[in-house]
């Protein structure tokens, strides 16, 4: 496999015995990078204003896109065709029960902190989207550079 | 960092099936389980010292853990990563197959230690209040923080266990791997900008 992917474009791909074909895959990286920043942001802000009561309206919009740019990215992911599932979920369960784990470390911060309300639906909302996104580009970067020629025809979820 | 990049790119061709087998290279672990019982007790202690609000052991995972991460980053960005750069093929899937796994265990730990123990010092220190004058520093390093770990996660973590997961395989394809380390090469910049911030915000807030 050659080319780096940039967005949703063709990539070359050349298996072990030589044979070159090219696949298209959505583009979950850069999505997902920047469903994370917003998240970033967002985190950064209600931390910045702690323990004040600010307007969560700034940090709800960032959380509801960067929802949307994850669920444009499970879409993506869910459509295509040409990317190892069978290695996409096998990285992806443990990827995401490290990450969960982490979620919740810091969800019990902050009820911990006495964070209540509205505003700890937002974090975990946030906490949430943080969960779900970085194991989604963990596993689609070990994914896109299998060979799905190798797979087993049920998409060997099984990993 | 840019010779680096250049001395590399494109000469790192398919390293050859038989010597990357015969090596035993491939009978590794992607995540060394012998380390989680030890990632645990450490997660298990910070959990214990924000619960009991210890400052002593909360000041000592902050210190401890931002020194490692600090130490870490740098010297792996700034040493360790040219080196390998200069290595031959071979010599630097057979060090990427021993160093990686170890760091893929090794950062996250000591980054959840230094964030979860540096907050709940924040907090119990009262730098969190806007009011207090050290706010501002603060949240400098919550927006350097933030720029680390979207490099971090986003980037560099998805490289490390994508470039594990080629080595694996029984014939590793060397332009994968090269294009993969390349992250390294291009964010080790950044990284240490964010780093040299951390040292110099933190060193103000002890001093003040």
């Amino acid at each position: 496999m050659t080319g780096e992917l940039q967005g949703d474009v063709a990539v070359q791909l050349t298996s072990s015995n030589g044979a070159s074909r090219k696949v298209s895959l959505p583009p979950v990286t850069e999505v997902g990078i920047g469903a994370l920043v917003l998240v970033v942001i967002g985190g950064i802000y209600l931390s910045a204003s702690y323990p004040r009561r600010v307007s969560l309206l700034f940090p709800t919009i960032l959380a509801v896109v960067a929802g949307l740019m994850v669920i444009f990215n499970i879409v993506g992911l869910a459509r295509s065709k040409a990317l190892s599932r069978a290695t996409f979920f096998k990285v992806g369960k443990w990827a995401l029960l490290a990450y969960v784990i982490v979620g919740g470390m810091l969800e019990y911060v902050f009820i911990f902190d006495g964070t209540r309300g509205n505003a700890l639906i937002l974090l975990t909302s946030m906490l949430v989207v943080f969960a779900v996104n970085v194991p989604m580009i963990i596993a689609f970067t070990v994914a896109r550079y299998q060979d799905t020629a190798l797979e087993p025809a049920n998409g060997g979820q099984s990993g | 960092m840019a010779k680096v990049a250049s001395q590399t790119a494109g000469d790192y061709p398919s390293a050859p099936a038989s010597a990357h087998n015969e090596t035993g290279l491939r009978d590794f672990q992607i995540v060394p389980l012998k380390a989680l019982p030890a990632v645990a007790l450490v997660i298990i202690g910070l959990v214990a010292s924000i619960a009991g609000n210890w400052n002593w052991a909360l000041d000592f995972y902050h210190v401890v853990g931002g020194g490692l991460w600090t130490g870490i980053d740098l010297f792996v960005g700034f040493v360790v990563g040219p080196i390998m750069g200069r290595m031959s093929i071979p010599a630097r899937m057979e060090f990427s197959t021993r160093f990686m796994p170890k760091m893929l265990v090794i950062m996250p730990t000591v980054v959840t230690m230094t964030l979860g123990s540096g907050f709940q010092l924040a907090r119990e220190l009262g730098y969190l209040d806007h009011n207090a004058d050290l706010h501002g520093w603060l949240i400098a390093s919550f927006i350097v923080v933030g720029v680390m770990t979207v490099i971090a996660l986003g980037i560099l973590e998805p490289a490390n266990v994508a470039v594990l997961f080629e080595l694996k395989k029984a014939n590793p394809n060397g332009m994968i791997i090269e294009k993969l380390m390349r992250r390294f090469i291009y964010t080790a910049g950044i990284t240490g900008a964010m780093q040299i911030a951390t040292l110099v915000i933190m060193t103000r807030v002890a001093t003040s």
